[in-house]
Order: structure tokens, then C-alpha cells, then sequence
């Protein structure tokens, strides 16, 4: 059983198809990543993928379960978690609040509020926990707003991974971070388990094949080519895109599934 | 251990702040308002009953202050809680002959079905519309509670409800005042529980990102249904002391200028810290007992201070002292 299956996916606005004819199928345990020019319908995918928007057209499946009709938080309680393009924290709240909010969203305590959150001692355990694994101890009392663009991008990513999801879908984690930091959310990428799922957008393109084990490139809302790294790496069509800054769709033909096709 | 994640070898640490200073900070501050009424009951009848109404109109701004503040969902039909409470134990004295215990309930449940039908309404809305609906929600009410003289008394409202008997009648000002600080002493703890809670937080985080919450797996309408329910249950034992403080209860208790004034006292105390609704309250009646005993003109001397307090003091009174006290602290430090 596949972790996510994306079956002719499409969503328009109004006179606009940003997406269109999307089929994807990601194994468990996958680290797939969306490459593709701005425009060319990344985070609309994600958006549908999440429930924040709605398909016009196709199917969503998460471990061989319907959920294009579920809520975002619904999908989220089945597993499936995700960062944000531009960066979407709890800026007036501290760096161990957010971490917080981010732990006990799928724990039964959640909706308590006769115990103080510092009884809960597991929600603590998991905050100090993910704070000393992402070297944010020292910070773990600023407000957000107050901290590095490098260091909000991290603590999206921390969030995204708070409630253990199954599928993760990172929104361009690496943009705006140092090299140094980049270095450190590609090293905990590669180094979590394999039982999560990663989906991953990434303009990157060093940091995205060192971390992907299958390439879908998208273009006008299409997905054009999908492959191993090695594969799309080497394809002139891809070059030339990202060369010229052209349109992926008019720059040859496609690639699929580990070699090329119509 | 984390089964994500490859295991780091650190120490769980607890934070700074522990269970024990908090409570030691709680027992503070319940000692203090023991002590200030205490002071107020030997000084006279005028001290005590402005004591008294600090503390229901502190009870009734913090409440509000669970919406505004923590939640983020402006209110301008907050005194319908507070009335619709005072009005139902009243009717209940007065109609139906029914004792204190069954009274008060009856007009916390009042509170709360109105809050409930309320917020089904209003919570369909965006954060904006939420602030009118609720204000023409509350207008409709008010003027229920004008019009419908044979139930509300009209403009006369409905009197001669007698306070309630504990052991003995809280007929005096100072036993009266001993039982609102009691009841505020609950009421501050549980809201401050309330807040320091799993679903305090996440109405801190509804409040600053509210999609970010949904995508976290967290379904907000809940939390923010919940939220109003809970300020209704407070405004309305609010609105319940205030009616047995006066024995009198009028259309004034449902009016928009109660909800805007309770709203002006959150955001001059600092939405977002119970303590900041508290000492806004306690500035806004304070200074409104003050300036109404020198001068006539009382409203154009308070809308004056409000105006200073928004150009001087924007996020509240609250964050305005506690700057004030670290510069000073810094200076003295810096001397020494």
C-alpha cells in the first residue's frame, strides 16, 4: 500500500488551471521531491493535498483511505502533517509554546483545561526533547518574531514533526536558510525514520537530490518528468529550464518512472 | 524516545518556571486581596461597595479578556452574558419565588444557552463580523428587555431581589464584599487555570495563526465555541453579583455601552494577561468614581484619559508598569 496517492488531481480558479491531471503515487517510507519553476503549481498541490483548498477534480488516498472529502484537521489527526511556504508560526508566543501547541494538537489532552499544561509531564518530555535535537534550547524562551528567518524556517519543520506524523510535506524548507543551516535541516531529513513519509518542495536543487529517492518536476500545473535524482539530474530538458528560467512543458519530452516517456 | 528521530543522549530538562512559583505567586495575590478587604471594611460603606464593584467589574473584564484576549474573537456584545444571568436569577427571585441556590444556577445557564446560541451564529463569521454580530445580537436583548415590560420591567428593570443568605444574610456592605471576593478568588483561579491549560494554549495559538492550528490537526470552532461558553459562565456570575449588590437589575446590564466600557477596561489593563483585565477594571471604575465626584462633566474627562492611555500606553497599563519598573531597576542598578 502506497502512503499517498494522488489521482488525476485538478483545481482551477476560476478561468486559471493551476493544476491539472496530477497522478502521483508515493511509497511508504518515500523522500519525494517536487521540483519545478514558481508558477508552476507546487504549493497549490500541497494546499489540496492538506485540505486547505479544495480539488475541482480527483482523488486524494492516504494509506489506501479517502480524505479529498476530510478537513485539514482531520487529515492532520490520519497522520498527515506539513510546513508552509512562507513561514506561519505563533510570532507573539515563545519558541517552547509553539513547539507546545505543536505536540499536544494530536494528544488527548489537547482540549483539557483543568491541568495545567506543565502537569502533562509526556507533552514537556517531547518539547525538551525536540528542542535539544534541533539545538533551539537556547532560544526556547524568545518570542518567535524576535528570532533569524533561518531559525523560524527550523522551527516550522520542528512543528510539522511534533505530532509524529506519517506523511510530512515540507514546503521548501531550505528557502532563506544559510548554508550552515540548510546542511542541518537536510542532515535530520535524511535522518528520520523511515516509517515517516517525506514530500518535499525544494528549488535547492543540490540540497533536494541529496535528500529525494524518486524527482517529480511540475511545469503549468502538470507534473512533466518524475524519476530518480540521477535521472532527472542529467536530463537536458531540466537543465534548460533551470538555465533559462523557461517552461518545463515546452522543453522536451517527458520523463516517467525511471526513463522517459510520450 | 522519540521513534523519529534518532536518539540525541540529552537530558530532559524542566523549565525555569516551576509548579512551586507559581503557587507561591497565586498565594500572593489571593493574601493581597484579602488584605485590601480587610483595609476596605474598617475605612466605611463608600470604600467597601467601590471595592466590591473593582471586583465584579474585574471578574466580568477578565471574562471577556478569555475572548478578546486569548482567543483573539472581539466582542461587543459581551454584557449580554453578564444581563441575560441577572435577569434570569432575578426572575426566578421575583416569578417563581426560588431560592438563591436555584436562582444563581439558572441564571449561569441563561448565560451559557445564550452564549451557545450566540457564537453559532457569530462564529460562522470572520473575526470583524464577529464583533458586529455579537454587538447586534446583544442590541436585540436590550431591546427585548426594553419592550417587553410585562417580563423585564422595561425601563424600570426589576427590584427589590434581596442577596442571598449564607449561614447568615450578606445584608451588610463588608460581608457582601467578603462574598464577591470569595466567589472572585474561584472565579480568578479557575480562568487562570483555564488559561495556563492544553486549551488555554490553543487559544493563544488560534488567536495569533488560525489556519496554522487547523493544519496542526486541531478543529478551532470547538475550541472557540467552548472558549465563549466559558466567558459567558463568568460574565454571567459577573452579572449575578452586581444584580445582588444593587438588588436591581435594568436594561443598562444588556446595553452596548456596558460591553464597550468592559472592552475599554481589557484593552487599558492589556488583553492577553488576566491580571492586565484586573487592574484595568480597577483603574476604570476607580477613576470613573473619582472624576464623576469632582465634575459633571465626568465622560469628557474619562474620554481624554482613554485618549492618553492610547497614545502613551497602547498595549495597556499593564506592560506600560512593568516597563516603567525594569527602567527603574535597570537605573538603580546601574548606580549601584
Amino acid at each position: 500500500m502506497n502512503a499517498l496517492e494522488v489521482r488525476d488531481l485538478g483545481r482551477s480558479f476560476g478561468g486559471l488551471q493551476a493544476l491539472q491531471n496530477v497522478t502521483l503515487s508515493i511509497a511508504q517510507g518515500e523522500r519525494r521531491v517536487i521540483i519545478g519553476t514558481n508558477g508552476a503549481g507546487k504549493t497549490t498541490l500541497f494546499n489540496l493535498l492538506n485540505g486547505q483548498i479544495r480539488p475541482t477534480r480527483g482523488e486524494i488516498v492516504l494509506f489506501g483511505e479517502p480524505i479529498t472529502a476530510l478537513s485539514t484537521p482531520q487529515r492532520a489527526a490520519r497522520g498527515l502533517a506539513r510546513t508552509f511556504q512562507i513561514t506561519s508560526l505563533f510570532a507573539e508566543l515563545s519558541v517552547r509554546e509553539n513547539i507546545q501547541i505543536a505536540v499536544q494538537a494530536l494528544d488527548p489532552c489537547r482540549f483539557s483545561f483543568v491541568r495545567t499544561i506543565e502537569s502533562y509531564r509526556h507533552i514537556e518530555q517531547r518539547v525538551e526533547e525536540l528542542l535539544a535535537q534541533w539545538q533551539l534550547e537556547h532560544c526556547a524562551a524568545q518570542r518567535v518574531n524576535k528570532l533569524s528567518y533561518g531559525v523560524q524556517r527550523q522551527l516550522e519543520v520542528v512543528m510539522a514533526l511534533a505530532s509524529r506524523p506519517r506523511v510530512l510535506l515540507l514546503d521548501e524548507p531550505m528557502a532563506g536558510l544559510s548554508s550552515e543551516e540548510t546542511h542541518l535541516v537536510t542532515d535530520i531529513i535524511l535522518a528520520l525514520d523511515r516509517a515517516v513519509t517525506v514530500v518535499m518542495i525544494e528549488h535547492d536543487l543540490a540540497a533536494a537530490f541529496r535528500v529525494a529517492d524518486r524527482v517529480s518536476a511540475m511545469d503549468q500545473g502538470q507534473v512533466v518528468a518524475e524519476g530518480p535524482p540521477a535521472l532527472i539530474r542529467d536530463d537536458e530538458a531540466l537543465q534548460r529550464i533551470y538555465l533559462r528560467g523557461g517552461a518545463l512543458g515546452t522543453a522536451g519530452p517527458a520523463v516517467s518512472a525511471g526513463g522517459r516517456s510520450q | 524516545m522519540n521513534p523519529h528521530l534518532e536518539a540525541t543522549g540529552t537530558r530532559v530538562r524542566r523549565p525555569l518556571w516551576t509548579d512551586r512559583s507559581r503557587t507561591i505567586r497565586l498565594l500572593a495575590a489571593v493574601a493581597g486581596i484579602v488584605l485590601v478587604v480587610l483595609a476596605a471594611s474598617t475605612l466605611g460603606s463608600y470604600p467597601v461597595e467601590l471595592i466590591t464593584q473593582v471586583l465584579i467589574y474585574a471578574l466580568f473584564a477578565m471574562s471577556l479578556d478569555l475572548l478578546v484576549g486569548y482567543t483573539g474573537l472581539p466582542s461587543l456584545g459581551h454584557s449580554a452574558y453578564f444581563g441575560v444571568a441577572a435577569y434570569a436569577a432575578a426572575l426566578c427571585s421575583l416569578k417563581l419565588g426560588l431560592p438563591f441556590w436555584c436562582a444563581a444556577p439558572v441564571g449561569l445557564l441563561a448565560a451559557v444557552v445564550t452564549a451557545l446560541l450566540f457564537n453559532l451564529i457569530a462564529l460562522r463569521t470572520a473575526r470583524g463580523y464577529y464583533l458586529m454580530i455579537t454587538l447586534a445580537l446583544a442590541q436585540v436583548l436590550w431591546s427585548i428587555a426594553v419592550s417587553w415590560t410585562d417580563l423585564t420591567g422595561g425601563d424600570n428593570g426589576l427590584s427589590g431581589i434581596a442577596r442571598p443568605v449564607i449561614g447568615r444574610p450578606l445584608e451588610g456592605a463588608a460581608s457582601y464584599l467578603w462574598f464577591v471576593a470569595l466567589v472572585f478568588t474561584v472565579s480568578a483561579m479557575a480562568m487562570w487555570r483555564i488559561v495556563r491549560s492544553p486549551f488555554g494554549q490553543a487559544l493563544k495559538g488560534i488567536r495569533e495563526n488560525e489556519p496554522r492550528m487547523r493544519a496542526l490537526g486541531y478543529e478551532t470552532w470547538r475550541y472557540k465555541l467552548v472558549a465563549s461558553l466559558l466567558a459567558a459562565l463568568f460574565a454571567g456570575i459577573a452579572g449575578e453579583c452586581f444584580l445582588y449588590l444593587n438588588g436591581f437589575v435594568g436594561p443598562s446590564s444588556l446595553a452596548v455601552a456596558l460591553s464597550a466600557q468592559v472592552l475599554l477596561m481589557v484593552l487599558m489593563g492589556a488583553a492577553g494577561t488576566l491580571f492586565g483585565s484586573m487592574i484595568g477594571a480597577a483603574v476604570f471604575v476607580v477613576l470613573q468614581n473619582i472624576v464623576s465626584s469632582y465634575t459633571d462633566r465626568w465622560l469628557f474627562v474619562m474620554g481624554a484619559i482613554y485618549v492618553l492611555f492610547a497614545l502613551y500606553a497602547p498595549a495597556g497599563a499593564l506592560p506600560w508598569l512593568r516597563e516603567r519598573w525594569a527602567r527603574y531597576r535597570n537605573s538603580v542598578g546601574g548606580n549601584t
